[in-house]
């Protein structure tokens, strides 16, 4: 007898269990956390100097004056790196606005427990997302990040001023973006673990290697660029090589 | 009481222990269902010449949605000076186009470079504008509300108006479940109205049902229409559904393009010059004619393509195998007689899609 209304009981159970399952979809916290939080904060700076927005302080790599009245850019889809090359992605895009000081901080969360040595992550938006212009929050159209009339997004904006060779103050203007320009950041952590809790992570930005190293940005030749016909490649090419090695992380 | 019958009833008993769960589990389904009661489903009428429309996932139509989206439309709360709305520029008895302009002027009384688009039958194509630079529907919305030439008008704006307007919040939030309006609900519900375009009741499309017959010159046209060797405009503009291939072609305006078209886009080079086959549905009354509105009359076009077609290097290779002069003056007369049996008086009159 009991042998045979066990398999009953069985399904029984395994039906009520589903049911149960499915009346309470939010209901999944785990008891014990099992992963942390980076609090990330953004700087934007040239050389050891924090950025200063519509002055005329900074100098690229050709010795160009130059001054910074907006600066924009999209970075996105996180991955923390393990020591054994397994990783964990955060997908997220993250709109830094110089002149925002709260789009400067921000975190991702569910961060499994464990011990990363690097971070990647995309100055830019990925081609899935830059098709179209139906995306809402960081990737709302109305941020002043998009082409209208060529969907897609502006990576990166510059615009400001720069002196030029015979000391004329001339408008920059950096429209950066495009499929071809997603630039990729690998950066190292020294060992960061996260064992359920919150850490702080300073990512910066340092416009002196993004004007600089390795590719030169001589501003009097490239001042007015908006990455959208041929003739922009070169300066495409140069400045998203440039953005692997403008960026750093360091744990505070 | 028999083993068997033991058995059998402790059997029925846990049946009935598992309806009783069934029956809860399901219960609470139906709760959760009439609780997010959203927008009404909006069902497209799909004429019998028209193919199954593929509506984007991420914007499903509703009629909540398709009402917000006419109003938005006709609204100049969309222009930066509010002057001027979508339906400026886009007129119902010219098959959405501008009356007779060649180039629309935007509030700034500055004028474009381009005709005024068709906007009918736009759910089945692949992207949009004169250069296909709008990778779908919902993305071109923004072009002409942004373009200073055009709307002049910031997105951001443009939103903070609709927020701190008396009755959009809550249009919005019947139809996308938050009265917080977003860009993406914008383009959205104007998309949705678009896609309730349809022309597909011609006098062509009764003659393909078999309702009504042509004349003979209509059907003398038709046949110039898909003669190989005469007019061959089906090869491009396929007879029938929405009369287009949705390719981009250089049909030989100009030995030199100044406007690259699809080349602007696509940064390829042999793409130059070429713009987007537009249908023909309602081509009697959407003139002038070609991306830059040169050709007044239907006429003019028929006279470029048997006579007119200049040597681009992207010129299109069936354009530039057929000789000038194939078409005879009443193969000519004969064309635009079976073009204009493509008007469809329904749609150009249909109030579902006039001003609220």
């Amino acid at each position: 007898m009991f042998r045979k209304t066990l398999p009953v009981f069985f399904l029984v159970l395994t039906l009520w269990s589903s049911c149960k399952k499915e009346e309470t979809p939010d209901h999944n916290h785990d008891p014990i956390s099992t992963s942390g939080t980076a609090a990330i904060h953004v700087e934007n700076v040239v050389g050891t100097e924090a950025l200063q927005l519509g002055v005329m302080q900074y100098k690229n790599a050709s010795a160009d004056s130059f001054q910074v009245d907006l600066l924009k850019y999209y970075i996105s889809n996180f991955e923390w790196i393990r020591d054994d090359g397994t990783s964990y992605k955060s997908l997220n895009y993250q709109l830094i606005n110089a002149s925002n000081v709260s789009s400067l901080d921000f975190q991702l969360d569910q961060i499994p427990n464990g011990t990363y040595t690097g971070l990647k992550f995309y100055l830019g938006v990925d081609s899935l997302s830059n098709h179209t212009l139906t995306n809402s929050a960081a990737l709302d159209a109305s941020s002043g990040m998009i082409w209208n009339w060529n969907t897609g997004y502006i990576f990166f904006k510059h615009e400001g001023k720069y002196v030029d060779s015979t000391g004329v103050h001339q408008p920059l203007l950096f429209h950066f973006g495009t499929d071809r320009a997603l630039a990729e950041v690998t950066l190292p952590l020294n060992n960061l673990v996260f064992n359920s809790n919150s850490r702080n992570v300073v990512l910066k930005l340092d416009l002196a290697p993004l004007y600089g190293s390795p590719n030169a940005i001589d501003f009097n030749i490239w001042h007015n660029n908006q990455s959208l016909t041929t003739q922009e490649f070169p300066w495409l090419d140069a400045m998203k090589q440039n953005f692997s090695s403008s960026f750093s992380v360091s744990i505070p | 009481m028999s083993i068997q019958v033991t058995f059998t009833l402790r059997l029925l008993g846990f049946i009935g222990v598992f309806l009783m769960l069934f029956q809860g589990c399901a219960k609470d389904e139906q709760i959760v269902s009439t609780q997010i009661s959203g927008p009404t489903p909006y069902t497209l009428v799909i004429p019998p010449g028209l193919p199954a429309m593929v509506i984007p996932a991420n914007n499903p139509m509703t009629v909540e949605g398709v009402a917000l989206g006419k109003k938005l439309f006709f609204d100049p709360i969309l222009s930066g000076d509010n002057s001027i709305s979508c339906g400026t520029c886009h007129l119902q008895q010219f098959g959405f186009t501008d009356s007779l302009r060649q180039f629309s002027t935007g509030i700034d009384q500055i004028a474009g470079n381009r005709n005024s688009m068709p906007i009918m039958n736009l759910g089945w194509e692949r992207n949009f504008f004169w250069d296909g630079g709008a990778s779908n529907l919902e993305s071109q919305v923004i072009g002409p509300i942004e373009n200073p030439i055009e709307m002049h008008e910031t997105l951001s704006n443009a939103i903070a108006e609709l927020n701190a307007h008396p009755e959009y919040p809550q249009l919005f939030e019947k139809a996308f479940g938050s009265s917080t309006i977003i860009t993406s609900n914008l383009i959205k519900a104007i998309a949705q109205f678009e896609r309730t375009l349809i022309s597909g009741n011609s006098r062509y499309d009764k003659h393909a049902q078999h309702a009504l017959s042509l004349t003979d010159q209509e059907i003398r046209g038709m046949n110039v229409f898909t003669d190989f060797d005469k007019g061959d405009c089906a090869h491009c503009h396929v007879l029938g559904s929405t009369f287009t291939d949705h390719e981009f072609r250089n049909n030989g305006l100009d030995v030199v393009s100044e406007d690259l078209g699809r080349g602007r886009i696509t940064l390829n080079p042999s793409d130059n010059g070429k713009f987007k086959t537009p249908g023909l549905r309602n081509i009697a009354v959407t003139g002038p004619y070609m991306h830059d509105g040169r050709f007044a009359t239907l006429e003019q076009v028929i006279e470029h393509y048997n006579n007119g077609i200049q040597p681009h290097p992207n010129l299109d290779p069936r354009l530039a195998e057929m000789p000038a002069g194939r078409m005879s003056a009443q193969d000519v007369e004969d064309i635009i007689a079976f073009l204009h049996t493509l008007t469809d008086t329904e749609f150009l009159t249909n109030p579902a899609f006039q001003k609220p």
